[in-house]
């Protein structure tokens, strides 16, 4: 994939500038390119299509965030019908629409995130302002599987070997208790033999320097330059309230040069990713045509 | 001019009566290659450890050590962290970081390296390596032996001079071993690495070695070349230690008597075992049969040979009870992932011991899981004496049916001490009180672990660790009992103690099934040995015939032995085939004496 090879900071800007202003502004035609821009480059990236309970899943938390905000709110001006004596307006139903839209959204371009930048790049980037905390979080990440690992094997043992009893909770629970404490010895057995083997590599002297493998390049620092300026862009309208919309009591949105702009502007960042890996895929098919 | 020195090294560790070393006093010339070779517990450990400052154990110490003429007490901290190399058995205990890439940049890091001189080094050692592949993969996906060369790796970006390697092989298997082995040769070779090597198997690495240090009970006993070292083993004293020299160097010991003494050089590889044979005793008589025979003619007593015996035994096979029967097992983890067992088939007889012999990730451990009915199989069938595994309920199978002794024996121990963790098991059986003290008693009688029952199961040695795990899975009385490569990381000694212990428990009548890659074990105990490959049993028969036949996959007894004689297995039984050419050469010249 393309973004592989964009450094990880940019990666990580560019995630805040698509969500940030799609999470804080109510303006509902923002959701519009962040929406689709999510749904084209998961298109293009996704190895295999998403499996049928996460759709149902993502279905089923639309309609009730969709569902939950008429039944409870009822503001709004126009009302549409009346349930046990509450009115259920239109506004109230938009509203719930758009909070709907919003999660779904910012969910799709978390995925997107956790695919794009690893814990490990998340850990290089964490490295450069907080070198000891990212070595911590690494070691520890690596602690996780061998301890799951650890678990599992003494478990299987233990249940051959009759430490669970006939299966009561009882013997369940202190045969539960045994293994975990095992575990801790264990582990600490493994952190002195893990500390001296980074004593025997030098750890400890002064003036420790931090590597990354995540080198910045021009295009990273051109990407970076961009990507500031459509935010900032989007972020003053923002602030000055020319993205402004309101629900209640009646739907109303600003308009004018500044929020169409912005608009614009937004537009542009949420679907760059995707024109980005489309343009790369298309030149990539060029490139290869030509080997 | 020696780059690493100690003088009448002596140290002992707090509280201990012994010294763990004594009078240690040796000298390692720049880019030597040398062994330090010795059972367990012979101080080796203590000494690597010594010669690597950073991790030194704490006692009392005296003597001197000197790193290129400088004594350590002087030496530099960063000299001492980067000039000298050190890595030791466990593979995943010298893992720090997440990723491999982090992990090959760390000990730079330590170092103050600056970031672009990192990238080139680290860029270097991945291309020398050959761990471009898995450059960006996480550590815990990595197999045994990539972890260990990439632990091998990250010492290596320091650029040290010398390498300390504490049994770096003794978790992996041979496949791994040999890799490994073949990497750290490599860098002796291209780069003049000082290595120093502490190890009590040697059969891949001694003819890479120009010296061999041999190290018992804490003192230097020899001090000398790879290829006089038979002569040493040949002493009565030191016969017991040979059981982890390579097969051509145990022959040599069984048989310098005929050669002539010391003057002659110790054969190291099978090329040379067999050249050795060839030279010194020829192959008139090619079988253990033909010995056998004419020595019953000659007395005129009827000896039972071991072949027929074996032959014997396995003819009566047809009407033996059957322990374990698989067949046309079919088991895979996921939905989604492949098949691990397919079509598997296995019979175990009744009493028998079957060595299950195989590489490594091949599926042997999963079919054992079956066996033991912790997975279940989505077609085909298990038996276990004749009843589907899935007919017993849970607490019968391992009450008196079947148990295993893992390969991690540290798996087997949930108690502080390993005592309560034998009254655990007998609280599985249904003892209590005294019947529960009796058999604890008998079982630490039976194994020797007397003095081992009242210490934490984490503070005993691998054998000691292992006898105490085994005891702890005996005491649920198995009929049958799967063994997970129980020799994984033993001595010589140890090897020997649980070889009698194995051999005890099947004259009691319990069935082996052992997973092993050991094939001088197999040889030794096995009845009958299976090849597991590509998901089955792929060849299966009585050991002899299959070690005899096989080519690749057999005892290294059995390759020097290749072409010369026919169905021998063991140095042992080589010596013995040796030993009656010997005398049969002898008689012939003594009759063309007599003739003329």
């Amino acid at each position: 994939m393309a973004y592989e090879r964009i450094h990880p900071a940019v990666l990580v800007l560019y995630f805040l500038s698509v969500t940030i202003p799609a999470m804080f502004s109510l303006n509902p035609l923002l959701l519009i390119p962040a929406f689709s821009g999510a749904v084209f480059f998961m298109l293009l990236t996704e190895p295999e299509p998403p499996k049928a309970r996460t759709v149902l899943w993502l279905t089923f938390l639309v309609v009730l965030i969709i569902v939950i905000n008429p039944l409870f709110s009822h503001r709004g001006q126009t009302e549409l019908f009346f349930l046990n004596g509450h009115a259920i307006t239109l506004e109230s139903l938009l509203y719930g629409v758009r909070n709907a839209f919003c999660v779904l959204t910012v969910l799709l371009w978390c995925r997107i995130f956790n695919r794009m930048v690893s814990s490990e790049k998340l850990l290089a980037l964490l490295g450069k302002t907080f070198p000891k905390t990212a070595l911590l979080l690494s070691s520890s990440l690596r602690l996780v599987p061998l301890l799951r690992c650890r678990a599992s094997s003494m478990h299987d043992t233990q249940q051959e070997l009759g430490l669970y009893g006939n299966g009561e909770m009882s013997d369940r629970l202190t045969g539960g208790a045994r293994v975990f404490s095992m575990l801790v010895t264990w582990s600490l057995d493994h952190a002195s033999d893990v500390s001296s083997s980074m004593k025997a590599r030098g750890y400890g002297l002064k003036g420790r320097t931090t590597y990354s493998v995540y080198r910045c390049k021009k295009r990273d620092a051109v990407l970076t330059v961009l990507l500031v300026l459509l935010c900032a862009g989007v972020l003053t309208v923002m602030a000055t309230g020319g993205l402004a919309f309101t629900f209640y009591p009646a739907i109303g949105m600003k308009h004018g040069a500044a929020t169409t702009a912005a608009l614009i502007l937004y537009a542009v960042t949420a679907l760059a990713a995707a024109v980005f890996e489309a343009f790369e895929a298309i030149r990539w098919k060029v490139r290869r045509s030509r080997i | 001019m020696s780059i690493l020195q100690t003088d009448n090294l002596t140290f002992s560790y707090p509280d201990a009566e012994r010294p763990a070393l004594r009078g240690v006093s040796l000298s390692l010339e720049e880019g030597s290659f040398s062994i330090i070779y010795g059972p367990s517990g012979c101080g080796k450990s203590t000494l690597l450890k010594l010669l690597k400052k950073e991790i030194a154990p704490y006692g009392k110490l005296a003597g001197e050590r000197k790193y290129a003429g400088i004594s350590y007490e002087e030496i530099d901290a960063r000299t001492a962290a980067s000039e000298i190399g050190y890595l030791s058995q466990d593979p995943d205990s010298q893992i720090v970081a997440d990723v491999v890439w982090q992990e090959l940049a760390f000990a730079l890091e330590n170092l103050g390296t600056k970031p672009g001189k990192i990238r080139a080094r680290v860029a270097e050692m991945a291309a020398y390596f050959g761990i471009e592949g898995w450059f960006h993969k996480k550590t815990s996906e990595l197999s045994g032996g990539q972890k260990q060369l990439l632990n091998l790796a990250s010492v290596m970006t320091l650029e040290p001079k010398v390498l300390l390697l504490d049994e770096p092989t003794a978790q992996l298997d041979p496949i791994a071993a040999g890799d490994f082995y073949a990497m750290i040769v490599r860098l002796h070779r291209e780069l003049g690495v000082t290595v120093l090597i502490a190890e009590h198997r040697l059969e891949e690495i001694l003819s890479e070695a120009d010296r061999v240090l041999i190290l018992t009970d804490g003192e230097l006993r020899y001090s000398g070349k790879a290829d006089e070292i038979g002569t040493f083993f040949a002493k009565e004293e030191y016969k017991a230690m040979a059981a982890g020299l390579p097969a051509a160097v145990r022959l040599y010991t069984a048989l310098q008597k005929y050669v002539g003494g010391e003057s002659y050089k110790t054969p190291l590889s099978v090329t040379e075992g067999r050249a050795f044979i060839r030279a010194n005793f020829g192959n008139e008589i090619r079988s253990l049969l033909e010995v056998r025979k004419a020595s019953e003619e000659a007395d005129g007593i009827k000896h039972a040979a071991n072949t027929e015996q074996a032959d014997a035994k396995a003819f009566d096979r047809a009407k033996q009870a059957v322990a374990v029967s698989v067949k046309d097992a079919r088991f895979r983890y996921g939905k989604h992932s492949d098949d691990i067992l397919r079509d598997t088939s296995l019979t175990v007889f009744e009493g028998e011991h079957y060595c299950l012999l195989g590489g490594n990730g091949s599926g042997k451990t999963t079919l054992l899981s079956v066996i033991l009915g912790t997975n279940r199989v989505y077609a085909g069938s298990v038996n276990l004496f004749g009843k589907s595994v899935k007919s017993y309920r849970d607490g019968e199978r391992n009450r008196g049916l079947v148990a295993m002794l893992p390969q991690n024996p540290k798996d087997v121990f949930v108690c502080d001490v390993v005592r309560e963790d034998w009254v655990l098991a007998c609280k599985t059986m249904g003892l209590k009180g005294d019947d529960c003290d009796r058999a604890i008693e008998a079982m630490a009688e039976k194994l020797g672990t007397k003095e081992l029952l009242n210490r934490h199961p984490y503070d005993l040695s691998g054998g000691e660790q292992q006898k105490a795990a085994l005891g702890k899975v005996l005491l649920l009385n198995p009929r049958l009992l799967l063994l997970d490569e129980p020799t994984k990381g033993l001595d010589a000694a140890y090897k020997k103690e649980l070889k009698s212990i194995l051999k005890a428990l099947q004259a009691e009548g319990t069935t082996l099934l052992t997973v092993t890659h050991d094939t001088e074990w197999a040889a030794e105990l096995a009845d009958r040995v299976g090849l597991f490959f590509d998901g089955d049993v792929s060849l299966s028969g009585p050991v002899r015939e299959v070690f005899s036949q096989n080519a690749f996959y057999t005892t290294p007894a059995c390759r020097i032995a290749r072409g010369c004689y026919d169905d021998v297995m063991t140095c042992e039984e080589i010596a013995e085939l040796c030993a009656a050419n010997r005398r049969g050469r002898a008689d012939a010249t003594g009759r063309e004496g007599g003739a003329s």
